[in-house]
């Protein structure tokens, strides 16, 4: 595949030694990291995220993980380990980027040459802004429920129905979702997955309102909306299968510790602030978050090894997201609990900028819902890892 | 309503029953939980109408004695009022601008004041709210360092307060000072804004508004001083610890209704061709969260009881109902959030609204951390034989 000429510089990052490419990305970061993407308990979206993948690009470093064939840096495990670190260590925002943690591997995995060839780039240079839209209003927990239709009519499906929950969708220029098109005796069966853009005649976006006050999730509602079939990645009918080769590697990154060390770090200020670091309750919450953290960072580094192998570790993926999510909501609750009156109002000035600690409280909350929520991933644990009776 | 009837478990018996029922008519009259999300961008944070409704209808002055105009009624009765403004999240401040500032104003000893302010609170002509704090963590109600210096026709106060509840276009603030080496407790008109007072607000996350106050060589009359001296200092101790267990009703509502909001929900979403509800996990974290709430209500009760009985306990008790109800209704309402699923982290489904009800009525009047130790402190007094 041809280099795009503004991009991925296409040097082969891992083949330098651990601590080089610590070095080089720790000093490009200075220097050219702007102030507004070193906010880290804000989320960059829109625009802005759009403006800072696309300056990744420009100088080589966007998609660490994609493989350089593909136009991605290439980075086996332990250098993505250190490329996390420095993006934490440089305190940069979190960012969502559906196109590049879901549908680039997949497309990788299950694609056409087509696909991929029309796809990739566009996601690297993010002129293309994917979403996903997976769940329904009654098929969250229970998505092979879905009733999204889609009937084939010459070379085109003709797609009906209505999703929930699609995160960015109004600023997304396309979308991956799940479609049934067969009705089978085993629910699993009959969905496809299938691509479209956002702009197709017939697909209506309406943002909700979360807790935060954002408007980061939508109903997308489909009304006789026509894809060409050449947007199906993988078979017609297969579509659960394509879904679940992403959902490893989602269950990764949603399980990643960031958010959490993320949150340390903010009640780590709010105690320096707030003058409250020295207090009884707020030295046992810090010790035990901070133990339960480690512990959370090393299973991690340890999945992302097994992983790195070509293996599956499909128990340990759904434990990381349960310990993950879980103590990224603890630390939340900690700092509102320690912050006092300043709890409830929430922002909190730390230096030139601040910690806005409802904002983190409740970005927090449905961190245990998305991704296969953690009474799901129980359920599944109980039934796989512990092999419990179900009867 | 809780998931168990909160009438079989209040310790106010008959009256209580009385005030619950007037209260709910009252609540279904006025208010909508469409009003808590309209509030939050209402510059008060609540509406000055039907607070004027709330006091007409007598609430206001519920607590006070029937020889000064009021109910005469005790906490017991408050907290079953309070019970039922909780559990419909009603924005109006019964308990920073009702039940604080009657309490100060019935107890104070300058009498030509309370004539002239008492009437005007309680019929909610005049919305007072009471300046004690003036840093985080902080909740002892009778300590303060805002000076008010000079004598008689030359009073003059300068300094700050924080986190002063409903300050926005309230008509006065009572405000705790130190007047020559003494505590005391002065009445501040807003209307003399023009003469040095700031006011710098915060939102907080339920949409009601508190702010920091400034006092830059406000001029004050000395008719104008409710009460000095060690009198002083009780009567806020004591005002400010009923509203604590006002606060603590408050919080068992919020919790309590959650919990049933959640319940309810469960016995009607499917999902994998099952009510939710039928889920093993979710029933007994359902129950766990009702076993919480059961042991909230009953901390409540008690400190109740010991503060009508005026016993020794009574701070100690009043310390862990803080504690215990602030950690209570935090965690209920953020764990019903988990049961509803998506539908639960919009701004759209009432369940949030509780949670961020929550929220404030644990940090506001001293949080569980706080109060936990203080129970600690206080612990002594507890274990003393009666
Ligand atoms: C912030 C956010 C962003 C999201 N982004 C996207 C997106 O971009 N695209 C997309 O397609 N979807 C997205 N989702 C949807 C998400 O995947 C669903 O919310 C999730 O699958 C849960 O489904 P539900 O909301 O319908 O809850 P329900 O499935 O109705 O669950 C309600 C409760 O019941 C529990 N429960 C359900 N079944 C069981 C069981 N068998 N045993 C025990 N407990 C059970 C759940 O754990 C939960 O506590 C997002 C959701 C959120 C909150």
């Amino acid at each position: 595949m041809s280099v795009d000429p503004c991009t991925n510089t296409g040097e082969d990052f891992d083949a330098l030694p651990d601590h080089e490419f610590r070095a080089r990305f720790r000093r490009w970061l200075e220097q050219h990291c702007p102030a507004d993407v070193r906010r880290p308990a804000h989320r960059l979206r829109g625009q802005r995220a759009r403006e800072w993948f696309r300056l990744l690009y420009r100088h080589g470093w966007r998609a660490p993980a994609w493989p350089r064939e593909h136009g991605g840096m290439g980075l086996s495990i332990p250098k993505l380990i250190i490329y996390d670190e420095e993006l934490d260590r440089a305190q940069i925002s979190r960012t969502v980027d559906m196109g590049e943690t879901h549908l680039g591997p997949t497309l990788m995995k299950l694609g056409t040459e087509e696909q991929r060839r029309l796809y990739l780039p566009s996601i690297l240079n993010c002129e293309h802004w994917w979403c996903q839209g997976y769940s329904e209003p009654n098929s969250g927990s229970d998505l092979a429920s879905l009733k999204t239709r889609a009937e084939k009519e010459g070379d085109d499906f003709i797609i009906n129905g209505q999703k929930i929950w699609s995160s960015f969708a109004a600023e997304a220029t396309h979308v991956f979702l799940l479609v049934r098109t067969s009705t089978e005796a085993v629910k699993q069966r009959g969905i496809t997955f299938i691509l479209a853009e956002m702009s197709t005649p017939g697909i209506t976006v309406k943002p909700i309102i979360n807790l935060a006050g954002d408007d980061d999730f939508c109903e997308v509602f489909y009304d006789n909306v026509r894809v060409p079939a050449r947007n199906v990645v993988g078979r017609v009918g297969e579509g659960w299968a394509v879904s679940r080769s992403l959902l490893g590697m989602e269950r990764l990154f949603i399980g990643s510790p960031r958010n959490s060390q993320i949150a340390m770090r903010a009640l780590h200020s709010l105690g320096e602030v707030l003058g409250i670091s020295g207090e009884r309750a707020f030295a046992t919450a810090w010790a035990e978050l901070s133990l339960e953290l480690h512990a959370v960072q090393c299973l991690y580094r340890e999945t992302a090894r097994v992983l790195g192998q070509g293996l599956n570790p499909e128990n340990e993926l759904s434990m990381l997201k349960i310990a993950a999510t879980e103590h990224f909501q603890r630390v939340t609750e900690a700092m509102m609990d320690l912050a006092g009156e300043y709890g409830p109002i929430g922002e909190v000035p730390v230096g030139s900028d601040s910690v806005d600690i409802r904002q983190l409280y409740m970005l927090a909350r449905p961190a245990t819902i998305y991704g296969g929520s953690s009474e799901i991933q129980r359920n599944i644990l109980s039934r796989r890892m512990l092999k419990l009776p179900n009867d | 309503m809780g998931i168990m009837a909160a009438e079989a478990s209040t310790v106010a018996g008959e009256s209580g029953r009385m005030v619950r029922d007037g209260a709910r008519g009252f609540v279904s009259a006025h208010h909508s939980m469409k009003r808590v999300r309209q509030v939050r961008t209402a510059e008060a944070g609540y509406s000055r109408e039907v607070w004027t409704a709330l006091a007409e209808a007598g609430w206001l002055g519920l607590r006070i004695p029937e020889s000064l105009g009021g109910a005469g009624m005790g906490m017991a009765e408050v907290a079953a009022l309070c019970d039922v403004f909780g559990e419909v999240l009603l924005p109006e401040p019964y308990i920073a601008c009702g039940l604080i500032p009657c309490a100060l104003l019935a107890g104070c000893a300058n009498a030509p004041l309370r004539e002239r302010l008492m009437h005007g609170v309680i019929n909610g002509q005049q919305v007072l709210t009471v300046a004690w704090q003036e840093a985080p963590f902080h909740f002892h109600a009778g300590q303060c360092e805002l000076t008010l210096s000079g004598e008689a026709e030359s009073l003059r106060l300068h300094g700050g307060k924080r986190f002063v509840p409903a300050a926005v276009n309230a008509d006065g603030y009572i405000v705790s000072v130190m007047h020559a080496g003494r505590f005391a407790l002065v009445h501040v008109p807003a209307s003399e804004s023009a003469s040095g007072i700031t006011l710098h607000a915060h939102r907080l996350i339920d949409g009601s508004v508190c702010a920091d106050l400034g006092f830059s060589d406000v001029k004050i009359s000395a008719s104008d001083i409710l009460a000095e001296g060690e009198a002083a200092r009780e009567l806020i101790e004591s005002a400010v610890g009923e509203a604590t267990l006002a606060a603590c009703a408050m919080l068992n509502a919020v919790a309590d209704r959650a919990l049933a909001i959640a319940v309810d929900y469960m016995g009607k979403r499917v999902q994998f061709g099952k009510h939710i509800g039928s889920f093993q996990a979710l029933q007994h974290r359902a129950v766990d969260l009702a076993v919480r709430c059961a042991l909230a209500r009953a901390a409540l009760n008690r400190a109740l009881e010991e503060h009508a009985a005026g016993s020794t306990r009574a701070a100690a008790d009043l310390s862990a109902a803080k504690a215990i109800c602030s950690r209570t209704a935090t965690l209920v309402t953020r764990s019903a959030i988990q049961l509803h699923g998506g539908i639960g982290y919009t701004d759209e489904c009432d369940i949030g609204l509780y949670l961020k009800s929550a929220l404030c009525h644990a940090a506001w009047l001293g949080g569980a951390n706080a109060h936990g130790t203080r129970y600690m402190a206080l612990r002594s007094a507890v274990e003393q034989p009666a």
